[in-house]
Order: structure tokens, then C-alpha cells, then sequence
């Protein structure tokens, strides 16, 4: 009998995330009053570290833990994502107005346990590993919506979000229950391979169906996306940040994964999943975009808008083409940066002024220039207006849609960017044009860490939109060198 | 009559509907978080059963993990809802209504 071999040169961006969220503990326990900075540095250290040698081991095409845990140049790319986004999130976590009184030592380990969890999902072969790393990623997330358990609003969050949460995992394990039943193995190739033999049309659409019910739970698209609003409102800022971009990308990027190796079975039995993607976006795209008309709350508007976003990306996929997939990932790309810089923004007026109402961010151009400045950038850019990033976004997506004849989409898609041009003019309005209730008042202060994330995120805003080569080279070698076209 | 892969399946099916049942009807967070559990167990209860019928040990594996992940959900959920308490004295859904639309 012999022990199942672990090359652990794969996993070391992971483990460094993992032994990052331990020593954030201990230090949390160890440390004197003065911990708060030393944390914090912990923890950006972990995350920069871990994405370097995830950059670095980017073009490795290999397979340990007995192939349950899958490693190619696609899933390095999302991983990517993931560190960068709990990069950012780190940097701008410190202005929050529910969690800077509370202790940050758990906070900070949460979030590297979500996003070591997240990242095991990403690379997840078998569909233990799926439902392991979605659970590791889960539990630590629904800890962090309600972490200011104080506030009222923040623990209904938490609230919300776990029971659906749970709810959808359990959904999502009885479709593998099924998928398994059906293939006899847990294991994401086999099971694609034994699909097609099976024959069983019916059971097989039923299992998937199911399983995709579960997952687009997690992907927030309608009409599973019940809980965002209240949960990305309720929660502290940077986490709704957080929960914005990673958890969204992490079950799109599930979904992509599956969708690659089922192919071949699906197409055996004349199994066609488009229809129903496309259906799927359009509705998260109208719903996203004609309920976030109403808002007034600037939090609950960005949930609403990172909503109708995930059905731009499930254009990309409806493609079921390989430039599809290239788009996605280069739509992930540019969609980290102005969604977290917007979340960033609120923070910081948030703690200013107590609120994320509307009316917080009136005058805010007269108080903080330059706040106003970057948060224009980013609302024009979620728009997808040129030159900015957004654009690009945009623009590689609908080219797909167009090539692969899906002028629905296209068509839903451009409307909606126009419709969404409204409810980001409001706050663009409330920012330049409207008259600040307290004339008087201070800028907002904002933290070194917030300042140089700003500069950041509005820095690759601005580049990606102006010089989005590298970022389309890319995303295009890693899809390939997947898919091995 | 023998008791077959089916009959397992069946009961697997209708735990499984009165899970969902209860998560969707009932307005007592612990009677919600009990349905949860039982649509886990629902989960746990096929796969052991498809794991029986094809002599493939994954499915009683998975079950494992399964088991250990609904604990520390429950751990989890359960904090959460004791909170909840605290502020509010109820444990009933339809008053967790600070935010709406």
C-alpha cells in the first residue's frame, strides 16, 4: 500500500496563503496593543509573496494529490485575480468605519482563509475538492459579512448570507450526488468521459441542472441573487469588495472548468447548456441594471451593478469558444480594479460621514478632489465608456457575441451599459454637482494604505484602457495553452 | 420485495423535498437551519448509495468530508444566529428586515 505522492511545488502560492492566515493568528495572540500595523504588514506580505510565485509558476501544466487538485495556466491566471483582489481589499481595509474598532487579527486571517479557499476551488479536479474548497471559502466569508456583529445591519448580512449560502451548498451536493451516481467517480474527467456513455439524457440534465442551480447561487446571477443586495450592504465595505469580485469569479470560473470537461459527454448526448446561459444573462444583466435604477444607497447600487456585471461575463461563456473564455479573463482583469476602487471609495466617505446613502457624497468634489476624481474613474469605466478599462472589457466581450452570432446578447448588453450610464451619472451628479449639506466640512481622510491603493487601482483603470496588450496576450496564451489550441 | 438502490433513492429524494420544504416555509432560523441539515444528510444518503450500488468507495468519502463541513457550518451558523438574538430577542426570519429592496 503505498501513500498518495503530493508534489507540493504546486501548492506553494496556497500554502503561503495558509501559513500567512496561521502567523496572523499567532501574532494576533502574541503581539502587544501596538499589533494593528504589524498585521496588517503580515498580511500584505502573505498575499504579495504568494502572488509572485503564482506569477512565477504561471505556465505550469501539471496534477498532484492524486489529480484532485489541477493546475494549468488558466487557473493560475484566476488565482491571480484572487490575490490581487484580497491585495487591494488588505490595502484599503484599515479606513473601514464598522471594523477598524474591532480586532483585525481575525479579520485578517479570514480573509486569507477565504482566499486559500478560493484558490483550492479554482484548482479543484474532483468534485470533493469542489465542495471542500467552496465550504473553505464559504464559512470564512459568511464570519466576515457579519463581522461587525454589532451592527445590526452587518449581522442580518451574515445572516443572509449563510443560510442562503448553506442552502445552495446543500443544492449543489445533490446534484453531484446524482452526477456521481450516474459516473461512479468523483473525478471531473472521468466523470466527463462516462457522461456521454451513459446515455441517460434526462437524469444527466436533471443532475447538471441542479448542480448548476447550486452554483449560480454563488455567482449571484438572477434568480438566485436574493441575497446580494442585503448582504453586500450590510457587510463591511471592503469585504463587499471582496465578495464582489472573488466569490463571483471563483464559481464562473467552477462553472468554465466543468463546461471544458464535460464537452465531449455533453455533446454525445446532444446536451445544450447555451440556451439556458443565455437566458441566465440577459435576465441578470436587465435585472442588475433596471433595479439598481431605484437605489439610493450607493453600497447597495455597486451590489446591484456587480449583478448585472457577472451577465456581461456569461456572455463570454455562452460563446462556448475558446476567445470567449479570453475575454472573460480579461474582463475579470479589468473588472477587479474598478469594482474594488469604487467599493474603496465608499469606504472612505463612509467613515467620513456614517452613511453610503446618496446624499453622503454630495459636494464631495469641493471637499476631496481627488477622491471624487478616482471614483469618477472607476463609475466611467464600470459604464465601459473609452478610454478607460471598462472599455475594453466591454468591448472584447460583445466583439465575441457578435462573432458567434448571439446579437440578443450583444444587443441586451450594450442597452443595459447605457441604462447603468444613469444610476453611475447619479453619483457622479451627487459628487460634482450637488451642494454639500454641511458646506464647511473637512476632507475625507484617508489612509496611507487607502491613498497608494487608489493610486493603484486607478493607475491599471486608466492603463488597461489606454494599453490593454499585455493584459489580452495574456489571457489569451493562458487560455490556450489550457485548452492546448 | 428486496430493498434496493431505488428505495434508498427515494427516501434520499423525499428528505431532501421536505429540506427544502422547510427552508422555504418555515420562518424559524433553527427549524431552517435543521432543514439545511437534513438536505445535507439527503445529499449524503445518495451518495452512499450510488458509492453501495457501483463498489466505488469515493462516494463514502465523500460523505465524510460532508459530515465534517456541516459541523463547522453549523458552529458557524449557529454564532451567527445567537447574535442576531442578542440584538433582536427572535429567532424569527421575516424580522431580520432592516435592509429590503
Amino acid at each position: 500500500m503505498s501513500f498518495v505522492s503530493v508534489d507540493f511545488g504546486l501548492l506553494v502560492p496556497e500554502l503561503v496563503v495558509l501559513s500567512a492566515a496561521f502567523l496572523v493568528l499567532v501574532v494576533d495572540l502574541l503581539g502587544s496593543r501596538q499589533r494593528g500595523a504589524s498585521l496588517w504588514w503580515l498580511t500584505l506580505c502573505g498575499l504579495g509573496l504568494a502572488l509572485l510565485l503564482a506569477a512565477r509558476g504561471w505556465n505550469l501544466s501539471a496534477s498532484t494529490l492524486s489529480g484532485t487538485f489541477v493546475l494549468d495556466p488558466f487557473v493560475s491566471t484566476v488565482k491571480l485575480v484572487f490575490l490581487l483582489s484580497a491585495f487591494l481589499v488588505t490595502l484599503t481595509t484599515l479606513d473601514c468605519r464598522l471594523i477598524s474598532r474591532l480586532s483585525l487579527g481575525e479579520y485578517y486571517s479570514l480573509l486569507l482563509f477565504a482566499t486559500f479557499g478560493f484558490m483550492v476551488l479554482a484548482s479543484a479536479g474532483d468534485l470533493i475538492m469542489i465542495f471542500i474548497g467552496l465550504e473553505m471559502a464559504s464559512i470564512p466569508c459568511y464570519i466576515l459579512a457579519g463581522y461587525a456583529f454589532e451592527d445590526v445591519k452587518s449581522n442580518e448580512a451574515g445572516i443572509k448570507y449563510f443560510l442562503l449560502g448553506a442552502f445552495s451548498s446543500a443544492i449543489l451536493l445533490y446534484g453531484m450526488s446524482f452526477l456521481y451516481g450516474l459516473c461512479g467517480s468523483t473525478f471531473l474527467s472521468e466523470i466527463g468521459f462516462s457522461i456521454g456513455q451513459s446515455g441517460q439524457k434526462l437524469l444527466v440534465m436533471g443532475a447538471f441542472g441542479v448542480f448548476l442551480a447550486g452554483l449560480t447561487f454563488k455567482m449571484t446571477v438572477v434568480p438566485f441573487h436574493m441575497w446580494v443586495p442585503d448582504t453586500y450592504e450590510g457587510s463591511p465595505t471592503p469585504v463587499a469588495a471582496f465578495f464582489s469580485v472573488v466569490s463571483k469569479t471563483a464559481g464562473l470560473v467552477v462553472l468554465i472548468r466543468i463546461l471544458a470537461y464535460f464537452k465531449q459527454g455533453f455533446l454525445a448526448l446532444e446536451v445544450d447548456w447555451t440556451q439556458v446561459l443565455s437566458i441566465l444573462s440577459v435576465l441578470t444583466m436587465v435585472v442588475g441594471t433596471v433595479i439598481g435604477v431605484v437605489q439610493t444607497n450607493v453600497k447597495r447600487l455597486l451590489a446591484y451593478s456587480s449583478i448585472a456585471h457577472v451577465g456581461y461575463l456569461l456572455i463570454g461563456l455562452c460563446a462556448g469558444t475558446s476567445a470567449g473564455i479570453d475575454s472573460i479573463v480579461i474582463y475579470l482583469f479589468v473588472y477587479l480594479f474598478m469594482s474594488i476602487g469604487a467599493f474603496a471609495v465608499v469606504t472612505a466617505v463612509s467613515r467620513a460621514e456614517g452613511g453610503e446613502e446618496l446624499a453622503n457624497f454630495r459636494g464631495l468634489n469641493r471637499r476631496s478632489p481627488l477622491l471624487a476624481a478616482s471614483m469618477a474613474v472607476f463609475l466611467i469605466s464600470l459604464t465601459g465608456i473609452p478610454p478607460l478599462a471598462g472599455f475594453i472589457g466591454k468591448f472584447f466581450i460583445f466583439a465575441v457575441a457578435i462573432e458567434e452570432k448571439l446579437y440578443t446578447l450583444a444587443i441586451v448588453g450594450v442597452l443595459t451599459s447605457v441604462v447603468s450610464l444613469f444610476y453611475y451619472c447619479k453619483i457622479l451628479k451627487a459628487m460634482y454637482f450637488a451642494e454639500a449639506e454641511d458646506p464647511g466640512a473637512a476632507p475625507v481622510a484617508v489612509s496611507p494604505g487607502m491613498r497608494v491603493g487608489l493610486v493603484l487601482m486607478s493607475f491599471f483603470t486608466l492603463a488597461l484602457g489606454l494599453y490593454p496588450v499585455p493584459l489580452v496576450e495574456m489571457a489569451r496564451s493562458a487560455v490556450r495553452l489550457w485548452l492546448g489550441s | 420485495m428486496p430493498v434496493g438502490v431505488s428505495h434508498y433513492l427515494a427516501v434520499s429524494a423525499v428528505i431532501f423535498a421536505v429540506g427544502v420544504a422547510g427552508v422555504l416555509l418555515r420562518r424559524n432560523i433553527l427549524v431552517v437551519l435543521m432543514s439545511i441539515e437534513l438536505m445535507l444528510n439527503a445529499a449524503n444518503l445518495a451518495f452512499v448509495t450510488f458509492s453501495r450500488a457501483s463498489g466505488a468507495v469515493g462516494g463514502q468519502i465523500v460523505v465524510l468530508f460532508v459530515m465534517t463541513v456541516a459541523a463547522a457550518e453549523v458552529a458557524v451558523g449557529l454564532a451567527i444566529v445567537l447574535i442576531a438574538f442578542r440584538a433582536r430577542e427572535t429567532t424569527d426570519v421575516d424580522e431580520m428586515n432592516v435592509m429590503k429592496w
